[in-house]
């Protein structure tokens, strides 16, 4: 199960070490590209090592509108919990 | 007395170079206009396929800028040299440059006979520029498939200019670089050109008006050096973003002791 809050930290770490920021700029309010300087070929790496986090495909079209680290962190949620319903549907049936 | 007459010819020679770089301005301006009414609709009309009119509005623009620069090199607006030549004779290399003056591109242009560039999309609207822009078809610099624009381009063997610092240096004792030269070389995989471009005094800088002309004329010294592998880059197994950080920082740290800094 993943809160906002571990996503958070997840991401603090993720892109500190992929895009030489520093963790204390990931904030949720921080911008992606005016801020943290990630532009569109760093946001294919994140969405690759998100993957490892969500242990699910992610479509990049959900993270086509995304502007802020706050967005990532909404996205992944998302995306986690739809996977925690699926998971526990299946397990229903 | 002496000293009176040297001021005098001083100002003398200051006011005729005011003069003459308003009239190269204009030059620029209505050569552009009149190159797009006689020599690119001219081209436009051609029977001939697209791809050979691009290359003929290539060494067309090649060859106005090298009148260009002659004419001011004539006026006494100044002089330049190149060093390394030579190394810009390949086709489909990937230059980059240092940014100081306005001036850059219409020199390196000239001495690139096939060039490509990425260009602001607000000169598809300027008048001015339209018709050699759209003949040439630069690169739109807000296109979405900007990587695979510049792969193709190089591919068709244009040679592609792209200053890393962006719109002109910030006069810092310092380079810094967007990464966007350094994701070409990368998703192309293709070596960089390096041109090292020094201007003594400074000129035409960014946000510099056109008439502040320094008390002597500029000299350019352009100088061409050897490739700079993209190899060690790509096969050192990072992911894009790394690699184009590091291929970014190293070529900062070029430009930063070629200058001299």
């Amino acid at each position: 199960m993943h809160t906002r809050e571990s996503i958070l930290v997840y991401l603090k770490s993720t892109m500190s070490e992929l895009f030489e920021v520093s963790q204390d700029d990931v904030v949720l309010e921080a911008r992606l590209y005016e801020d943290l300087d990630i532009d569109s070929i760093d946001a294919v790496d994140l969405i690759v090592k998100l993957k490892e986090l969500t242990d699910k495909k992610i479509q990049p079209y959900k993270f086509r509108n995304v502007r802020t680290v706050g967005d990532v962190v909404e996205a992944i949620y998302e995306l986690a919990n739809e996977q925690d319903e699926k998971n526990k549907e299946s397990a229903e049936n | 007395m002496n000293s009176r007459v040297d001021n005098l010819l001083v100002n003398a020679n200051y006011l005729w170079r005011l003069l003459a770089t308003g009239v190269s301005f204009v030059f620029f301006g209505l050569g552009g206009v009149v190159a797009s009414v006689l020599l690119f609709s001219f081209l436009y009309l051609l029977p001939i396929s697209l791809y050979k009119k691009r290359i003929c509005a290539q060494y067309l623009v090649s060859l106005l800028f090298r009148s260009f620069i002659g004419f001011m090199n004539l006026c006494g607006l100044l002089t330049y040299e190149i060093n390394g030549r030579e190394l810009l004779k390949e086709k489909g290399q990937l230059v980059i440059a240092n940014h100081p003056t306005l001036l850059d591109v219409v020199f390196l242009i000239s001495l690139v006979p096939r060039a490509n560039c990425i260009v602001k999309e607000e000169l598809w609207r300027n008048p001015l520029v339209l018709g050699p822009v759209s003949a040439v078809g630069y690169i739109k610099n807000n296109s979405k498939q900007l990587l695979a624009q510049c792969s193709e381009s190089l591919n068709r063997q244009d040679s592609l200019i792209i200053f890393p610092a962006g719109t002109r240096d910030h006069g810092e004792r310092s380079f810094v670089f967007l990464r966007g030269a350094a994701n070409v070389a990368l998703f192309a995989g293709r070596d960089i050109t390096p041109v090292v471009i020094r201007c003594e005094p400074q000129t035409l800088s960014k946000g510099g008006k056109w008439y502040k002309i320094p008390k002597t004329p500029p000299h350019f010294v352009i100088n061409i050096l050897p490739d700079i592998e993209v190899r060690p880059f790509l096969e050192s197994g990072n992911l894009q973003s790394k690699m184009s950080r590091e291929l970014t920082a190293y070529l900062e740290g070029f430009y930063e002791k070629n200058i001299g800094f």
